[in-house]
């Protein structure tokens, strides 16, 4: 499961341990991260970069549409609430994604405490370890078997057509065929962040 | 043009005197707000200290004027979770929003990046709020602009129609529209 993370952090970074505990919380239940952004954020708080000339707003927000795009989960630290991530809330129920909302304070005496979608779970916690339990048990709630998600899609001729040519050839279905394509496009992906992380 | 008007509870204590003049410039420019329901909430959180208790109908009244409304326009110097959940609703109907910002409002906002095409991010003062709110809703009132769409409509519908064109001397389109602004006069009464 792809999660996209989200959330407030004040200026003082305070927030950095809870977002690293909904990240260690998504992978030890087997999920993983749409977007990294924790460690970037973390050096903005440190370096104390304040001008939001040093910081490409537009950027972060194209990147974080792109793991919206991909995730099948969302998770947002909302205790340091902005209004962008309210923003995302209602991107992620349109796109009808299930959200976590976790907050060290209570959420009655906002405005959000009055949305209700079937989607949507808020939960308050008091320390990381009720934290990462809160992350871990929504993870495994909407873990989807592998025989769940089914795809449907048009093609034009030339696709069907070399479809039909592999499936021949491989002796596999064309379902099977682009299943191996479309892992084939993970693995480069896999490569293609390695490499440049390694530069 | 319906205008509908939000903002952060924070802006009920802090700004009060901004979010008047917002709505003073949108009443004198002749167009009507959706949703009055600044004067109420300022009210109740002076005498109680809170804005709501009750803030699942608050959401969904908001929702439906979002919905009934031609434009948003959102004071959002302040962060506000809400105000976010709001002008991503409006994004969704593709409703012009207009998002304020004082001038002494701070910088480092996530949701100035966000460059949708239906929110125009805009930084005011006093000399230039009415002004910046004027120009937003001239560009976008439509009331003398004709729109125009095609929509698909079975044989049933299809033979109503041209019944009801023959019967009544009108074009088929004249009758479509009869029949939704009598829809638009019932919500109205």
């Amino acid at each position: 499961m792809i999660t996209h993370i989200g959330g407030g952090i004040r200026a003082n970074g305070d927030e950095f341990p809870y977002f690293k505990v909904i990240i260690n919380a998504i992978h030890e239940a087997g999920g993983s991260i749409a977007r990294n952004w924790v460690q970037s954020a973390n050096h903005k708080v440190t370096q104390k970069i304040e001008n939001d000339e040093d910081v490409d707003w537009g950027g972060a927000v194209r990147e974080n549409d792109y793991a919206m795009n991909i995730a099948d989960l969302y998770i947002a630290e909302t205790t340091a609430y902005r209004l962008y991530h309210g923003y995302e809330l209602a991107q992620a129920l349109q796109k009808g994604i299930p959200v976590l909302l976790v907050s060290r304070t209570s959420f009655r005496p906002y405005a959000i405490s009055g949305v209700k979608n079937k989607l949507l779970t808020m939960k308050t916690y008091e320390t990381t370890e009720e934290l990462a339990d809160i992350v871990k048990k929504f993870i495994t709630a909407h873990e989807m078997a592998p025989e769940d998600r089914y795809v449907q899609t048009p093609v034009d001729y030339k696709l069907a057509g070399y479809l039909h040519g592999a499936s021949r050839a491989q002796n596999k279905t064309k379902g099977e065929v682009l299943r191996e394509l479309a892992l084939l496009g993970l693995e480069l992906q896999k490569i293609t962040e390695r490499n440049k992380k390694s530069r | 043009m319906k205008v509908h008007f939000t903002t952060s509870r924070i802006s009920l204590e802090k700004d009060t005197k901004s979010v008047r003049r917002i709505l003073d410039v949108i009443n004198e420019s002749g167009h009507t707000v959706a949703r009055e329901w600044f004067d109420d909430a300022y009210a109740q959180y002076n005498e109680a200290g809170i804005v709501s208790d009750d803030w699942a109908t608050i959401v969904k009244e908001n929702l439906a004027t979002i919905a009934q409304a031609d434009v948003i326009i959102a004071e959002a110097s302040h962060d506000s979770f809400a105000v976010g959940y709001l002008i991503a609703s409006a994004v969704h109907l593709k409703k012009p929003i207009l998002l304020l910002r004082r001038t002494d409002a701070d910088n480092d906002a996530f949701v100035t990046g966000v460059e949708d095409g239906w929110i125009l991010h805009k930084k005011y003062d006093e000399q230039n709020v009415k002004e910046t709110i004027v120009k937003f809703l001239e560009e976008n009132d439509i009331k003398s602009k004709d729109m125009r769409f095609n929509f698909f409509i079975d044989r049933k519908i299809y033979n109503y129609l041209r019944w009801a064109a023959f019967k009544t001397g009108k074009t088929k389109a004249e009758i479509l529209r009869d029949l939704v602004q009598n829809e638009i006069d019932k919500q109205d009464s």
